[in-house]
């Protein structure tokens, strides 16, 4: 225990206060186990009635699922002063008795259970237990009395080199079904963010991947899908709370909650997308049921329905450039962050160790980034009930760079305070995604957003049209062929007459200086590095 | 245990050799956590040696991995402080309703209900 003492040193003001809670507990450890004991026999004699009572801290585990040398495993422990064990587990012999070893020489062997098994097997063991023991206490399947205690984890950490995918069943099995915590991260981005490897893609996802600029957002919700519908099965629901594109990998926190209810929003909360990508690279989306609000019998309240989608809402040409699209998905269309979660962890920031989270200028930039991901969503004329949270979608998925737009037109490219300040005038909101510097998301729709381009094209940046071939993207995005007989029809000559300024103070924002919201190259020959064996 | 302090103020990831167990080690420090990675029993002498020792060390620590860690640290922080609170709570309302109950028993009710085995309306025994 020797070393706890300096280690402390370097840990916030309020973490040592907790260590301290805690290591107090720990001092009077035995008396309170027993007490605990006591109480949970139902026993009033036994905590004896001198003694003031404090209760035990309470439990909460952590499952390092693929632990390796188990240097998240040490790290929980000594920095979350709320955690009571650590679960490090590891395939390898040698892994684990690496694991053993590191957590002796952090002084902190009791807190790190070291386990040697295949990470499924040790996953499903929780739940085999827990079924074998509720069917010998009610053979019956009669429920008597509360459940037994579980032995589920609070969190499960999966971080495997390559994809989670087929850990995710296991996983949704050994997390707690109240809320518990699951931290995936997927590796394997040429699978979930390209095409070279869609079926692939759909044997682990169960979606198929965008080819464009927005593919990584693509690739979260496709792990988001092959999550939520292994989830779906055992009646889980999953909540997003933070989801992450990092420098080549996915990085995704999900709460896991059984709630039978809410998977019946899932299919309404599942999209398939149409995509422009050998032509302008917008898209299309559409969900795969519709959950619809509607009245009910007595006309005093609303409910949702979960109602048959359309056929295709999508012409199999793209309706702005007239290429061939594909069809990408099923992917997860629900919003991807739970913004309270992310404005928990940045108010925490400020009182973090600098020396100890070495990464906070880089962590504060991508969450306040992904922060402001949220773009409002179009009115309901309903009025708010109960359940629109769980059929809540992200209206405006995906986003795109005006260095595409300006190269599918073949003009100069905008600058980005112009492009805003061009949307903004027309009263739209912008804002950005966390996974790419320089990329713009709006609830403009693509009509709108080609108009601005021609505009751009108009007043600012002419094109040389004897380059651009008859038929291309360009040729039909810039109206070359049209002769003023061709109808338009009414909505697009709305969108013809709105008037563009691309004025660059309206583009400009306001935000704090320095934040560090995107890091290209976050250090030199960086990657995966190479797999463990052994 | 054996080995020596942490230094309070080092940078997040700093490696340093340690001997654990009679064995060598080269000791990585990230935030809290610090990882032994074993030296391999044969001295790198050329400097071949010495880039294959590190690219075998590159399996057991990837430095890029750091904000991965660090994030996640600070997300279960954020996630289960909440938590941790909330069943603090819980089990202290617990036992105040139990020790409410006891001192309820031995002073405020009359001695009357108070008869050995008595059942309450829940057909408890010591339960009023």
């Amino acid at each position: 225990m020797d070393t706890s003492e300096p280690q402390n040193d370097s840990v916030t003001a309020t973490d040592k206060a907790a260590a301290e809670e805690v290591n107090t507990a720990k001092e009077t450890g035995v008396d309170t186990t027993g007490e605990a004991a006591g109480a949970a026999n139902g026993d009033p004699k036994a905590g004896g009635k001198a003694r003031q009572r404090k209760p035990d801290p309470p439990k909460f585990t952590i499952l390092d699922a693929l632990s390796a040398t188990g240097l998240r495993a040490l790290r929980y422990v000594q920095e979350l002063p709320f955690v009571t064990s650590v679960t490090a587990n590891d395939l390898t012999a040698s892994a684990v008795e690496a694991i053993r070893r590191n957590a002796e020489h952090n002084g902190i062997a009791d807190k790190v259970n070291a386990t040697q098994s295949d990470a499924r097997a040790h996953m499903y063991s929780l739940i085999a237990q827990e079924v074998t023991q509720e069917h010998a206490r009610n053979p019956h399947l009669a429920r008597r009395g509360a459940p037994a205690p579980s032995k589920k984890y609070d969190v499960i950490d999966l971080d495997p080199y390559g994809t989670a995918a087929t850990f995710f069943d296991a996983a949704v099995h050994a997390v707690r079904d109240d809320g518990g915590l699951l931290c995936v991260t997927c590796t394997d981005s040429g699978v979930w963010a390209s095409h070279g490897y869609s079926e692939k893609a759909f044997a682990l996802y169960g979606g198929i991947p965008v080819k464009g600029f927005h593919s990584h957002e693509a690739g979260l919700r496709l792990i988001l899908n092959g999550l939520a519908q292994t989830a779906a099965k055992q009646g889980l629901a999953i909540e997003p709370l933070l989801s992450l594109s990092i420098d080549y990998y996915l990085r995704i926190f999900v709460r896991i909650k059984k709630s039978p209810a809410s998977v019946k929003f899932l299919a309404g909360k599942t999209m398939i997308v149409y995509s422009c990508d050998q032509g302008c690279g917008s898209w299309e989306t559409q969900m795969l049921l519709r959950n619809k609000k509607v009245s009910n019998n007595k006309g005093n309240n609303f409910f949702y329905k979960h109602g048959l989608s359309m056929g295709p809402t999508a012409d199999s040409h793209c309706a702005h450039c007239g290429s061939k699209t594909h069809l990408s998905g099923p992917m997860y269309g629900g919003p991807l962050h739970n913004r309270e979660f992310i404005q928990r962890i940045l108010d925490d920031l400020p009182n973090v160790d600098k020396t100890v989270y070495g990464t906070t200028a880089r962590i504060e930039g991508m969450l306040q980034t992904a922060f402001e991901e949220f773009l409002p969503p179009p009115p309901d004329p309903h009025g708010p009930i109960k359940d629109d949270e769980l059929a809540a979608i992200e209206p405006y998925p995906f986003y795109f760079h005006p260095t595409t737009l300006a190269g599918t037109v073949h003009s100069i490219c905008p600058d980005e305070e112009s492009f805003r300040g061009a949307l903004r005038g027309l009263g739209y909101e912008v804002t950005r995604s966390h996974c790419k510097p320089g990329s713009i998301k709006t609830n403009a729709p693509w009509a709108v957003i080609w108009h601005i381009m021609r505009e751009w094209v108009r007043q600012k940046a002419p094109v040389k049209v004897e380059n651009i071939k008859e038929g291309s993207a360009a040729y039909k995005i810039l109206r070359l062929g049209k002769d003023d007989s061709e109808k338009t029809d009414e909505a697009s000559a709305e969108i013809d007459k709105l008037e563009v300024v691309f004025d660059k103070a309206a583009g400009q924002d306001k935000t704090k200086k320095n934040l560090v919201r995107y890091q290209v190259n976050p250090k030199e020959n960086w990657g995966p590095l190479s797999r463990a064996r052994g | 245990m054996a080995s020596k302090k942490p230094k309070a103020a080092s940078a997040a990831i700093d490696k340093t050799r340690v001997v654990h167990d009679g064995q060598e080690y080269t000791e990585v420090k990230e935030g809290l956590g610090r990882i032994l990675i074993p030296v391999s029993a044969n001295a790198a002498t050329t400097e071949e040696d010495v880039q294959a020792e590190e690219d075998r060390q590159k399996v057991f620590y990837n430095p890029i991995q750091q904000f991965n860690r660090d994030l996640t640290v600070l997300a279960i922080k954020a996630y289960g402080e909440e938590i941790a609170a909330q069943r603090r709570k819980a089990a202290e309302n617990k036992l105040n309703k139990k020790k409410r109950k006891r001192a309820d028993n031995e002073e405020t009710r009359p001695p009357e209900t108070r008869k050995a085995g008595a059942r309450c309306s829940h057909g408890w025994v010591g339960c009023y």
